[in-house]
């Protein structure tokens, strides 16, 4: 395993060498998920008509193309587009309620339909919304003392979050919520207003939980949370509640990944989702597939792959000395941290079930292509590093 | 143990890997801190358009020291990684536990999700009397059942009702019906048609908790022949499964059928068999991918009982026809009664009839809990009870070849001992005077005479005898009596046989405790013992196993299963003879209560046409409150007996009337030998 030092020691010396254009241990972790992703999901894939490895290996055959566009950009000049992006960002969260190109499926209009493609602009826009917020902050130099500026910018970075709980998606919400904490968090926002914030927020989500049930009586529909989203919390709290409902698929996820063992039942020996007692195996649950399949040793190396990209994003922020850039970086692994957390800590019983996928692993193209921006924007952040000694 | 040093190494190697992430951390981070330190200065580049926040934090003072605030990012960035380490370590530790602490857990569940064993009922084994006709079999039946969450849906009661045919309240009652286990799912209808089933296999949304089953049920192609002895079977009992052991790779579940009386209870075990199980292989909608395993069922086996079918049901005629014969001695109330015929060679039960009886085959599907209360009743006369082995009667003047046996072994009577009979006896003074069922009197008698014309007197004499001899041998006449079997269990493999009583002095005093006035065994008592009255009990088999020790010479142990078939035809166990008690006697005086017996049958006027020479004993024996009960208990031939034939009869009104006629049919149909009645009266007077 190549420790950090090691590369950094590297960059150090040879700042314009032909090597410093690529940031190689930031591709070498990232070639490593995909591949490993796409072999998972060639397992998880198997015999379900409804998904298609073609369509993945589009997915990333696509977001290298998008990866590659975003490393050649100088991501410093977005850094003045505050306002297009604010309206690109916008746009994108609401596209799906436009008519003719809108989709509804499943009780949230979330996708848009161009060209016969089914595209999700939620995930794009995270990465438009990490731009945006980091931007914003980066204004500030390092410090949000002001609480009338860091209402301001609280203000300013929960519209994307407003947008997309439009549609509604709490877990694409969700994620926008930590891109924007972990960027404010970076950006030096007063300690004091961030710890403000989340009390706020605590008390917030507890009273919709609290009263949701009651206005539910009263109105008769839903009006915060739906019904499934409710019992998918209770659930959580006390699995046993319901365990052919709700309760099915952490169930059902919990016995794929601890029927795995040390060493798994083998690569497209998994009797859980090839059986069909996992859902959605290849998008939500895809870890289930690994743990089940590969067992301890598959689990807890992606897990070592997961800490190398973030001690390499980190060392990139660390590197950069430019303020937008570190809060970009901030924003991604943010982004990447909290999605990884919510996603197998779901499969394992730790987290309440939301559609968050796993960055790299999960089936479908629209995240696929998320990611691939995130990675070209780190390398961007990199190549564009600001020489110390300049 | 295991598993907390796997949490104890867990947590260890979390620890390492959290101190190596921050040395990794602390590595980057110390390289660049002065490198830091010097590029502060060129961080103004990004002067945005934002919505100017610009001239707030211009106006801060010291805000322009970017290279502190750089610091601080570092440091923040320092958390966040802090946060990833966390929260990768948290799913670390998390995987640990799942998938190496308890990943046994969970590869059984995922193992159960994954496989689906379904049982396969073995086909209980068939019941065969003695010459191999059937008398329990099996058929298919298609069977609608429900679970009792469906008694409360009343739209499914009604869409059944219309199917089935049957009224809505009917199918409740039967889902409600509590008598089989309290888990197992309830028979709502049995035999029913493939059109009725098909229908509703094809609408399973419209029957939730109603399922169709092809079972094999019992059938009795001779109806409630030998009922008492088959027996009947049923759901297991949540009694019976938890009480239940493994035998020979043999164990229950919930819902099996069972025997739960008479042969059916007693030979369960061979004729249970084992159930074959199906370990499949099934996906998350039930389709079944593959066979996994599969352990081949064993079906019960056959037994062959000792019963003869053609005796069977001449012994079941013959209690009907002694309840007309009683009618027309006008003792209109004779309704119960027994017959127990016994193969003399080797003790076999060849008939065994109670009545009243039952139709074993209400039993089929679970029986409904109001035909179970009416066949519980004092009104039914307890139809269940099989009064061969349990029903308890005085043994009256059957008893008097046993206690002539007993006198003549104690020297209370001799072959040549008379007594002098005037009808009356008056030994014990004129206040305690006894009298012959003849009031008229027998005259002189001689023990053969007394047997004949079962002279109450000269027994009454033999009894003075014992009573007068107490002190050296307090229970001479009841050791005597015991030594033929009284008042004990003759081990027939039927359950709920009774002991009988043969009452002693001891006895008394411990039965009468409470009322020391009653408590004293007085010559009464002896008098009453030897005639068969008074507190004597003992049952109809009883009976016939110690009159087959008259016959034999031994007392033989009766049994009713012949032998156990194999699935392959042959036979595994066989039952033979053996014998269940040895009087100790002088072979003289056998003989000379052989030929009262047979001289008692050839002076009977119902075996005067009967073509094959019998003897038997003839007893009426009295029963508070009710007419009085008729025995007969008779062998034939008398030189060389073959057949033994007891009958009882309650309130027959006379023995020597009723149930002699009932015995003779019996023995010629066991002899194949013509019912030759008496052209005249069947009136016989003798006692």
């Amino acid at each position: 395993m190549p420790t950090a030092s090691q590369f950094t020691g590297r960059r150090i010396k040879g700042m314009r060498s032909s090597l410093s254009f690529a940031n190689l241990p930031l591709l070498g972790v990232v070639l490593a998920l995909v591949v490993y992703g796409l072999v998972v999901v060639s397992s998880a894939t198997q015999g379900l008509e409804e998904y298609s490895l073609a369509r993945q290996l589009f997915g990333v055959g696509l977001g290298i193309v998008f990866m590659v566009l975003f490393w050649r950009l100088d991501y410093r000049k977005i850094s003045h587009l505050i306002v297009p992006m604010l309206i690109v960002d916008v746009l994108l969260l609401l596209s799906p309620h436009f008519p003719l190109i809108g989709v509804t499926a499943k009780g949230a209009t979330s996708w848009i339909n161009l060209f016969g493609l089914q595209v999700q602009p939620g995930e794009p826009a995270k990465i438009v919304s990490i731009l945006l917020i980091a931007a914003i902050v980066a204004q500030y130099r390092g410090s949000i003392d002001s609480g009338r500026e860091y209402l301001k910018v609280l203000g300013l970075c929960s519209i994307p979050f407003i947008c997309i709980m439009t549609q509604p998606d709490l877990g694409t919400g969700l994620v926008m919520l930590i891109i924007a904490a972990s960027v404010l968090f970076v950006g030096g926002a007063n300690r004091k207003w961030l710890l403000l914030t989340c009390a706020v927020c605590i008390t917030m989500v507890a009273m919709v939980l609290f009263l949701d049930p009651i206005l539910d009586a009263r109105m008769g529909t839903d009006v915060f949370l739906k019904d499934y989203q409710m019992n998918r919390l209770l659930v959580f709290i006390d699995p046993s509640l319901d365990p052919t409902g709700a309760g099915y698929n952490l169930e059902q996820a919990k016995i794929a990944i601890g029927s795995g063992g040390l060493t798994g039942k083998g690569l497209g020996n998994g009797t859980q989702s090839a059986m069909g007692f996992l859902p959605e195996a290849p998008t939500d649950f895809i870890f289930c597939v690994i743990g089940e399949e590969l067992g301890f040793l598959g689990a807890s190396g992606l897990l070592v792959l997961y800490l190398l990209l973030f001690i390499v994003a980190f060392d990139i922020a660390s590197r950069s000395f430019d303020l937008f850039g570190s809060l970009v970086v901030a924003g991604i692994v943010g982004m990447w941290i909290f999605q990884v957390l919510e996603n197998i800590g779901m499969c394992c019983g730790l987290m309440p079930i939301t559609g968050i996928p796993l960055p790299f692993m999960s089936y479908g193209s629209s995240f696929m292509l998320t990611n691939f921006m995130a990675m070209g924007l780190l390398l961007s952040i990199w190549r564009h590093r600001i020489a110390p000694s300049a | 143990m295991s598993a907390a040093i796997n949490a104890a190494v867990a947590a260890l190697l979390v620890i390492a890997l959290l101190v190596v992430v921050a040395v990794i951390v602390k590595g980057i981070y110390d390289r660049q801190k002065p490198l830091s330190v010097q590029s502060s200065a060129p961080k103004m580049k990004n002067v945005g358009v934002g919505p100017a926040p610009i001239k707030e934090v211009g106006s801060r003072p010291g805000s322009a020291e970017v290279g502190s605030d750089d610091a601080s990012i570092r440091n923040r960035l320092l958390v966040l990684g802090g946060v990833a380490i966390a929260v990768l370590g948290t799913l670390f530790v998390k995987l640990w536990a799942m998938q190496l602490i308890s990943s046994d857990t969970y590869e059984r569940l995922s193992e159960a999700n994954r496989t689906t064993t379904y049982t396969t009922r073995a086909v209980r084994g068939r019941i065969l009397d003695r010459n191999g006709t059937e008398l329990v079999g099996n058929r298919a039946s298609l069977v609608v059942m429900a679970n009792s969450d469906v008694a409360n849906d009343r739209n499914v009661i009604h869409r059944l009702s219309n199917v089935l045919g049957i009224p809505r309240a009917a199918i409740k009652q039967r889902i409600l019906n509590a008598s089989e286990g309290a888990q197992a799912e309830r028979v709502v209808a049995s035999d029913v048609s493939m059109r009725v089933v098909s229908f509703i296999s094809e609408h399973p949304s419209v029957f939730p908790g109603v399922n169709v089953e092809s079972r094999t049920v019992r059938t009795y192609p001779y109806g409630s022949a030998a009922a008492h002895v088959l027996g009947y079977t049923g759901t297991i009992s949540e009694d019976e499964l938890n009480n239940s052991t493994t035998v020979d790779g043999l164990s229950y579940e919930s819902g099996d059928i069972v025997g739960k009386s008479g042969a059916e209870l007693s030979f369960e075990s061979v004729l249970q068999g084992v159930r074959g199980t199906r370990k499949v292989e099934v996906d998350a909608s039930g389709s079944v991918i593959s066979i996994l395993e599969e352990i081949e069922g064993k079906n019960g086996n056959d037994i062959r009982l000792t019963i003869d079918l053609a005796a069977q049901q001449s012994a079941e005629a013959a209690i009907l026809e002694a309840f007309e014969t009683s009618k027309l001695f006008k003792f209109s109330n004779a309704n119960a009664g027994a017959i127990v015929a016994l193969d003399l060679e080797d003790g076999g039960v060849l008939a065994m009839a109670s009545y009243p009886t039952f139709d074993p085959s209400e039993f089929i599907g679970g029986i409904s809990s109001d035909l179970w209360d009416s066949l519980n009743t004092t009104e039914s006369g307890w139809p269940l009870t099989n009064r061969a082995i349990s029903g308890l009667y005085p043994a009256a003047s059957t008893f008097k070849a046993f206690c002539s046996m007993t006198a003549l072994k104690h020297g209370f009577a001799t072959s040549d001992s008379t007594w002098n009979c005037e009808g009356t006896w008056t030994e014990l003074g004129e206040e305690w005077s006894k009298n012959c069922w003849l009031k008229t009197g027998h005259g002189y008698v001689d023990l053969v005479k007394a047997l004949v014309v079962s002279c109450d007197i000269a027994f009454y004499e033999m009894s003075l005898g014992f009573y007068r001899n107490r002190e050296a041998e307090p229970n001479g006449l009841q050791d005597g009596l015991q030594e033929w079997g009284f008042g004990s269990q003759t081990g027939i493999e039927l359950a709920g046989e009774a002991f009988g009583r043969v009452p002693t002095a001891d006895w008394k005093a411990e039965y009468n405790k409470d009322t020391p006035e009653n408590a004293l065994w007085l010559p009464g008592d002896m008098a009453n013992l030897v005639i068969g009255q008074g507190d004597v009990l003992i049952t109809p088999l009883q009976n016939a196993v110690a009159y087959s020790g008259i016959a034999t010479g031994k007392c033989l142990k009766p049994h009713v299963l012949l032998d156990v078939l194999s699935e392959e035809g042959e036979t595994v166990i066989g039952k033979q003879g053996e014998i269940f008690r040895e009087p100790v006697y002088d072979p003289a005086h056998l003989e000379l209560v052989r030929t009262g017996l047979r001289e008692q049958a050839s002076a009977n006027v119902n075996f005067k046409y009967f073509s094959v020479v019998t003897a038997g004993k003839t007893g009426t024996g009295q029963v508070a409150g009710k007419d009085d009960m008729g025995w007969y208990v008779g062998y034939a031939p008398a030189d060389a007996p073959k057949y033994l034939v007891a009958c009882c009869i309650e309130q027959a009104g006379s023995g020597g009337s009723v149930c002699t006629p009932a015995v003779r049919r019996v023995l010629a149909t066991l002899l194949g030998v013509e019912n030759a009645s008496s052209s005249e009266s069947s009136l016989d007077e003798s006692r």
